[in-house]
Protein backbone atom coordinates (compact mmCIF):
# COMPACT_ATOMS: atom_id res chain seq x y z
CA UNK A 1 0.00 0.00 0.00
CA UNK A 2 1.57 3.32 -1.08
CA UNK A 3 1.33 6.77 0.41
CA UNK A 4 -2.08 8.33 -0.06
CA UNK A 5 -1.77 11.94 -1.21
CA UNK A 6 -3.73 14.28 -3.42
CA UNK A 7 -2.12 16.61 -5.98
CA UNK A 8 -4.64 19.25 -4.97
CA UNK A 9 -3.41 18.95 -1.39
CA UNK A 10 0.12 19.91 -2.40
CA UNK A 11 -0.98 23.35 -3.60
CA UNK A 12 -3.83 23.81 -1.16
CA UNK A 13 -1.94 26.18 1.15
CA UNK A 14 -1.07 28.64 -1.64
CA UNK A 15 -4.61 28.66 -3.05
CA UNK A 16 -6.20 29.14 0.35
CA UNK A 17 -3.88 32.06 1.09
CA UNK A 18 -4.54 33.68 -2.29
CA UNK A 19 -8.28 33.45 -1.77
CA UNK A 20 -8.06 34.51 1.89
CA UNK A 21 -10.04 31.50 3.11
CA UNK A 22 -10.77 31.23 6.82
CA UNK A 23 -10.40 27.97 8.78
CA UNK A 24 -14.02 26.86 8.33
CA UNK A 25 -13.87 27.40 4.60
CA UNK A 26 -10.55 25.54 4.33
CA UNK A 27 -11.99 22.66 6.35
CA UNK A 28 -15.00 22.41 4.03
CA UNK A 29 -12.84 22.38 0.90
CA UNK A 30 -10.42 19.81 2.34
CA UNK A 31 -13.32 17.52 3.22
CA UNK A 32 -14.63 17.89 -0.34
CA UNK A 33 -11.19 17.13 -1.81
CA UNK A 34 -10.56 14.07 0.39
CA UNK A 35 -14.19 12.91 0.34
CA UNK A 36 -14.54 9.18 1.06
CA UNK A 37 -10.89 8.85 1.99
CA UNK A 38 -10.12 11.25 4.84
CA UNK A 39 -12.34 13.42 6.98
CA UNK A 40 -10.91 16.46 8.74
CA UNK A 41 -12.36 18.36 11.66
CA UNK A 42 -11.70 21.53 13.61
CA UNK A 43 -10.08 21.49 17.02
CA UNK A 44 -8.10 23.88 19.18
CA UNK A 45 -5.27 23.90 21.71
CA UNK A 46 -3.71 26.37 24.09
CA UNK A 47 -0.34 27.59 22.94
CA UNK A 48 1.87 28.57 25.84
CA UNK A 49 3.48 31.94 25.81
CA UNK A 50 5.96 32.46 28.61
CA UNK A 51 7.02 35.91 29.72
CA UNK A 52 10.42 35.12 31.24
CA UNK A 53 10.89 38.53 32.85
CA UNK A 54 7.58 38.49 34.67
CA UNK A 55 7.56 34.73 35.40
CA UNK A 56 4.20 34.74 33.73
CA UNK A 57 2.60 32.15 31.51
CA UNK A 58 -0.56 32.42 29.48
CA UNK A 59 -2.29 30.21 26.98
CA UNK A 60 -3.43 31.50 23.62
CA UNK A 61 -6.19 29.51 21.93
CA UNK A 62 -5.25 28.35 18.46
CA UNK A 63 -7.69 26.73 16.04
CA UNK A 64 -6.40 23.86 13.95
CA UNK A 65 -7.54 21.32 11.37
CA UNK A 66 -7.02 17.69 12.38
CA UNK A 67 -7.85 14.18 11.18
CA UNK A 68 -11.18 12.76 12.27
CA UNK A 69 -11.54 9.67 10.13
CA UNK A 70 -9.48 7.76 7.59
CA UNK A 71 -10.74 5.02 5.26
CA UNK A 72 -9.65 1.50 6.20
CA UNK A 73 -7.56 1.05 3.03
CA UNK A 74 -5.29 4.00 3.88
CA UNK A 75 -2.39 3.26 6.19
CA UNK A 76 0.05 5.91 4.94
CA UNK A 77 -1.17 9.48 4.55
CA UNK A 78 0.54 12.66 3.41
CA UNK A 79 -1.21 15.63 4.94
CA UNK A 80 -2.15 18.55 2.68
CA UNK A 81 -0.20 21.81 2.78
CA UNK A 82 -2.40 23.84 5.08
CA UNK A 83 -1.55 26.63 7.49
CA UNK A 84 -4.01 25.26 10.06
CA UNK A 85 -2.30 21.90 10.47
CA UNK A 86 -0.23 21.79 13.66
CA UNK A 87 1.79 19.00 15.30
CA UNK A 88 0.15 19.81 18.65
CA UNK A 89 -3.23 18.42 17.50
CA UNK A 90 -3.01 15.98 14.62
CA UNK A 91 -5.91 13.71 15.53
CA UNK A 92 -9.37 14.36 16.87
CA UNK A 93 -10.22 12.63 20.19
CA UNK A 94 -12.79 10.51 18.35
CA UNK A 95 -10.34 9.58 15.54
CA UNK A 96 -11.07 6.35 13.71
CA UNK A 97 -8.77 4.77 11.17
CA UNK A 98 -5.94 2.35 10.54
CA UNK A 99 -3.17 4.85 9.81
CA UNK A 100 0.34 3.60 10.45
CA UNK A 101 2.36 6.39 8.86
CA UNK A 102 1.56 10.09 8.85
CA UNK A 103 3.62 12.49 6.74
CA UNK A 104 3.56 16.10 7.88
CA UNK A 105 3.24 18.93 5.33
CA UNK A 106 6.30 20.93 4.25
CA UNK A 107 4.62 24.20 5.22
CA UNK A 108 4.92 23.22 8.90
CA UNK A 109 7.74 25.46 10.13
CA UNK A 110 8.55 23.74 13.40
CA UNK A 111 7.81 20.52 15.27
CA UNK A 112 8.53 20.45 18.96
CA UNK A 113 8.97 17.00 20.48
CA UNK A 114 7.75 18.46 23.72
CA UNK A 115 4.33 19.37 22.39
CA UNK A 116 3.59 16.73 19.74
CA UNK A 117 0.04 15.39 19.90
CA UNK A 118 -0.03 12.48 22.38
CA UNK A 119 -2.35 10.60 20.06
CA UNK A 120 0.55 9.86 17.68
CA UNK A 121 1.22 6.86 19.90
CA UNK A 122 -1.54 5.13 17.94
CA UNK A 123 0.50 5.27 14.73
CA UNK A 124 3.91 3.79 13.97
CA UNK A 125 5.71 6.50 12.04
CA UNK A 126 5.53 10.26 12.02
CA UNK A 127 7.52 11.59 9.08
CA UNK A 128 8.93 15.09 9.41
CA UNK A 129 9.99 16.76 6.12
CA UNK A 130 13.51 18.21 5.79
CA UNK A 131 12.29 21.81 5.64
CA UNK A 132 10.69 21.54 9.07
CA UNK A 133 12.74 22.47 12.12
CA UNK A 134 12.67 19.72 14.71
CA UNK A 135 13.18 20.68 18.33
CA UNK A 136 13.74 17.95 20.88
CA UNK A 137 14.78 19.77 24.03
CA UNK A 138 13.35 18.83 27.41
CA UNK A 139 13.54 15.12 26.78
CA UNK A 140 15.45 12.45 28.58
CA UNK A 141 17.14 9.65 26.65
CA UNK A 142 16.58 6.10 27.85
CA UNK A 143 19.20 3.53 26.91
CA UNK A 144 18.21 -0.09 27.24
CA UNK A 145 21.10 -2.55 27.23
CA UNK A 146 20.06 -5.68 25.39
CA UNK A 147 21.18 -9.20 26.24
CA UNK A 148 23.34 -9.35 23.08
CA UNK A 149 25.25 -6.26 24.17
CA UNK A 150 23.51 -3.89 21.78
CA UNK A 151 21.80 -0.76 23.03
CA UNK A 152 18.36 0.45 22.05
CA UNK A 153 17.50 4.08 22.53
CA UNK A 154 14.27 5.76 23.35
CA UNK A 155 13.25 9.21 24.28
CA UNK A 156 10.93 10.09 27.05
CA UNK A 157 8.83 13.15 26.90
CA UNK A 158 7.62 14.86 30.01
CA UNK A 159 4.24 16.42 29.66
CA UNK A 160 4.26 19.29 32.06
CA UNK A 161 1.18 20.46 33.78
CA UNK A 162 2.00 23.68 35.53
CA UNK A 163 0.17 23.85 38.82
CA UNK A 164 1.10 25.66 42.04
CA UNK A 165 3.63 23.82 44.16
CA UNK A 166 2.47 23.40 47.72
CA UNK A 167 5.11 23.56 50.41
CA UNK A 168 4.58 21.32 53.45
CA UNK B 1 33.83 12.18 31.91
CA UNK B 2 33.84 8.47 32.80
CA UNK B 3 31.29 6.57 34.84
CA UNK B 4 31.68 6.86 38.60
CA UNK B 5 31.19 3.52 40.32
CA UNK B 6 32.41 1.73 43.42
CA UNK B 7 33.42 -1.93 43.50
CA UNK B 8 31.78 -2.24 46.94
CA UNK B 9 28.56 -0.98 45.38
CA UNK B 10 28.33 -4.07 43.17
CA UNK B 11 28.34 -6.44 46.15
CA UNK B 12 26.34 -4.18 48.44
CA UNK B 13 22.99 -5.93 48.04
CA UNK B 14 24.41 -9.35 48.99
CA UNK B 15 26.35 -7.94 51.94
CA UNK B 16 23.30 -6.08 53.24
CA UNK B 17 21.08 -9.16 52.89
CA UNK B 18 23.53 -11.48 54.62
CA UNK B 19 23.98 -9.07 57.52
CA UNK B 20 20.27 -8.24 57.73
CA UNK B 21 20.67 -4.47 57.54
CA UNK B 22 17.53 -2.32 57.58
CA UNK B 23 17.08 0.69 55.29
CA UNK B 24 18.65 3.21 57.70
CA UNK B 25 21.70 1.02 58.23
CA UNK B 26 22.06 0.60 54.48
CA UNK B 27 21.96 4.39 53.99
CA UNK B 28 24.67 4.78 56.65
CA UNK B 29 26.89 2.17 55.00
CA UNK B 30 26.33 3.57 51.50
CA UNK B 31 27.20 7.07 52.71
CA UNK B 32 30.43 5.68 54.18
CA UNK B 33 31.35 3.91 50.94
CA UNK B 34 30.54 6.90 48.72
CA UNK B 35 31.77 9.51 51.21
CA UNK B 36 32.77 12.80 49.56
CA UNK B 37 31.32 11.73 46.22
CA UNK B 38 27.64 10.84 46.64
CA UNK B 39 25.25 11.20 49.56
CA UNK B 40 22.13 9.09 49.88
CA UNK B 41 19.04 9.74 51.97
CA UNK B 42 15.73 8.10 52.84
CA UNK B 43 12.58 8.88 50.92
CA UNK B 44 9.18 7.46 51.83
CA UNK B 45 6.83 6.90 48.95
CA UNK B 46 3.37 5.40 48.61
CA UNK B 47 2.25 3.08 45.86
CA UNK B 48 -0.97 4.00 44.11
CA UNK B 49 -3.98 3.40 46.41
CA UNK B 50 -1.70 2.19 49.18
CA UNK B 51 -2.10 3.60 52.67
CA UNK B 52 1.31 2.75 54.04
CA UNK B 53 4.45 4.34 52.76
CA UNK B 54 7.50 2.36 51.68
CA UNK B 55 11.09 3.44 52.19
CA UNK B 56 13.45 4.10 49.29
CA UNK B 57 17.05 5.20 49.14
CA UNK B 58 17.59 8.21 46.91
CA UNK B 59 20.43 10.50 45.91
CA UNK B 60 20.63 13.59 48.05
CA UNK B 61 23.88 15.12 46.84
CA UNK B 62 26.66 14.37 44.38
CA UNK B 63 30.06 16.02 43.95
CA UNK B 64 30.37 18.57 41.15
CA UNK B 65 32.78 16.39 39.17
CA UNK B 66 30.31 13.48 38.90
CA UNK B 67 28.15 13.57 35.81
CA UNK B 68 27.79 9.86 35.17
CA UNK B 69 26.89 7.61 38.10
CA UNK B 70 26.38 3.88 38.36
CA UNK B 71 24.05 3.20 41.26
CA UNK B 72 24.96 0.50 43.79
CA UNK B 73 23.13 -2.82 43.83
CA UNK B 74 20.58 -2.13 46.55
CA UNK B 75 17.02 -3.38 46.93
CA UNK B 76 15.84 -0.03 48.28
CA UNK B 77 16.69 1.85 45.10
CA UNK B 78 13.46 2.57 43.29
CA UNK B 79 12.68 4.30 40.03
CA UNK B 80 9.89 6.23 41.69
CA UNK B 81 12.33 8.05 43.95
CA UNK B 82 15.75 8.33 42.40
CA UNK B 83 16.47 11.85 43.59
CA UNK B 84 15.67 13.64 46.80
CA UNK B 85 13.54 16.76 46.19
CA UNK B 86 16.44 18.80 47.61
CA UNK B 87 19.05 17.11 45.44
CA UNK B 88 22.13 19.16 44.55
CA UNK B 89 24.62 17.99 41.93
CA UNK B 90 25.51 17.71 38.26
CA UNK B 91 24.44 14.18 37.39
CA UNK B 92 23.46 13.88 33.74
CA UNK B 93 23.61 10.13 33.24
CA UNK B 94 22.35 7.57 35.69
CA UNK B 95 22.96 3.84 35.36
CA UNK B 96 20.43 1.72 37.15
CA UNK B 97 21.47 -1.32 39.19
CA UNK B 98 21.17 -4.84 37.80
CA UNK B 99 19.07 -5.91 40.79
CA UNK B 100 16.18 -3.75 39.57
CA UNK B 101 13.70 -6.31 38.21
CA UNK B 102 11.49 -4.03 36.17
CA UNK B 103 11.10 -0.37 35.31
CA UNK B 104 7.79 1.22 34.60
CA UNK B 105 8.19 4.27 32.42
CA UNK B 106 5.34 6.06 34.14
CA UNK B 107 6.99 5.39 37.46
CA UNK B 108 10.30 6.54 36.07
CA UNK B 109 8.67 9.70 34.95
CA UNK B 110 7.48 10.58 38.41
CA UNK B 111 10.88 9.64 39.79
CA UNK B 112 12.56 11.94 37.35
CA UNK B 113 10.09 14.69 37.96
CA UNK B 114 11.92 15.47 41.17
CA UNK B 115 14.95 16.22 39.07
CA UNK B 116 12.90 17.95 36.46
CA UNK B 117 11.24 19.99 39.14
CA UNK B 118 14.56 21.40 40.11
CA UNK B 119 15.45 22.13 36.52
CA UNK B 120 12.17 23.75 35.73
CA UNK B 121 11.86 25.83 38.86
CA UNK B 122 15.31 27.23 38.21
CA UNK B 123 14.58 27.67 34.55
CA UNK B 124 13.81 31.35 34.92
CA UNK B 125 16.85 32.24 36.95
CA UNK B 126 19.57 29.97 35.67
CA UNK B 127 20.15 27.36 33.01
CA UNK B 128 17.91 24.34 32.89
CA UNK B 129 19.61 21.36 34.52
CA UNK B 130 18.22 17.98 33.74
CA UNK B 131 19.01 14.32 33.46
CA UNK B 132 20.15 13.46 29.94
CA UNK B 133 20.31 9.72 30.02
CA UNK B 134 19.01 6.75 31.97
CA UNK B 135 20.71 3.41 31.33
CA UNK B 136 18.57 0.33 31.97
CA UNK B 137 20.28 -3.06 32.30
CA UNK B 138 19.54 -6.02 30.05
CA UNK B 139 18.04 -8.03 32.91
CA UNK B 140 15.59 -5.27 33.78
CA UNK B 141 12.17 -5.53 32.19
CA UNK B 142 11.01 -2.28 30.66
CA UNK B 143 7.30 -1.65 30.82
CA UNK B 144 6.34 1.18 28.57
CA UNK B 145 3.68 2.46 26.27
CA UNK B 146 4.68 1.63 22.74
CA UNK B 147 5.06 4.96 21.03
CA UNK B 148 5.43 5.98 17.40
CA UNK B 149 8.71 6.41 15.58
CA UNK B 150 9.76 9.89 14.59
CA UNK B 151 11.25 9.72 11.11
CA UNK B 152 13.33 12.78 10.35
CA UNK B 153 14.08 13.37 6.66
CA UNK B 154 17.16 15.39 5.66
CA UNK B 155 18.02 17.45 2.58
CA UNK B 156 20.55 14.86 1.36
CA UNK B 157 17.87 12.18 1.36
CA UNK B 158 19.05 10.45 4.50
CA UNK B 159 16.67 9.65 7.34
CA UNK B 160 17.03 9.33 11.08
CA UNK B 161 14.60 7.31 13.19
CA UNK B 162 13.99 7.49 16.89
CA UNK B 163 11.45 5.83 19.10
CA UNK B 164 9.09 8.02 21.00
CA UNK B 165 7.94 6.97 24.43
CA UNK B 166 5.09 9.10 25.53
CA UNK B 167 4.37 9.47 29.16
CA UNK B 168 2.69 12.07 31.20
CA UNK B 169 3.62 13.46 34.55
CA UNK B 170 2.93 16.51 36.56
CA UNK B 171 5.73 18.92 37.24
CA UNK B 172 4.93 21.36 39.97
CA UNK B 173 5.91 24.95 39.73
CA UNK B 174 7.20 26.52 42.91
CA UNK B 175 5.67 29.95 43.34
Amino acid sequence: MGTFMLKAGETFGIKAEMLGLDIDHQLKILNDLYHGKVEFDKDSFLENKIDVKRHYRRGIKRDVICIKWVADDIDDLKLPECEYIAAQVLFKESYKGKLRTLRLPRCLKKVDFYTIDLKVKYIENLVIPPETEYVDDNVCKIEKENADGSVSEMKMRLECDWVPYLDD
Amino acid sequence: MSTFMKEEGKMFSKTAASLGWDVDRQIKELNNIYSGKVEFSRYNYSEYLERHSRPAICINWSADDIEDLELPECKFIRMIALFDPNYVGNIKTIRLPYCLKSVNVDEMCSGLSMRMLQGLSEHFVSKDIKLHKVVIRSGTKLKSVEGCTIVREFEDGSIKKEKLVITQCTVYERI
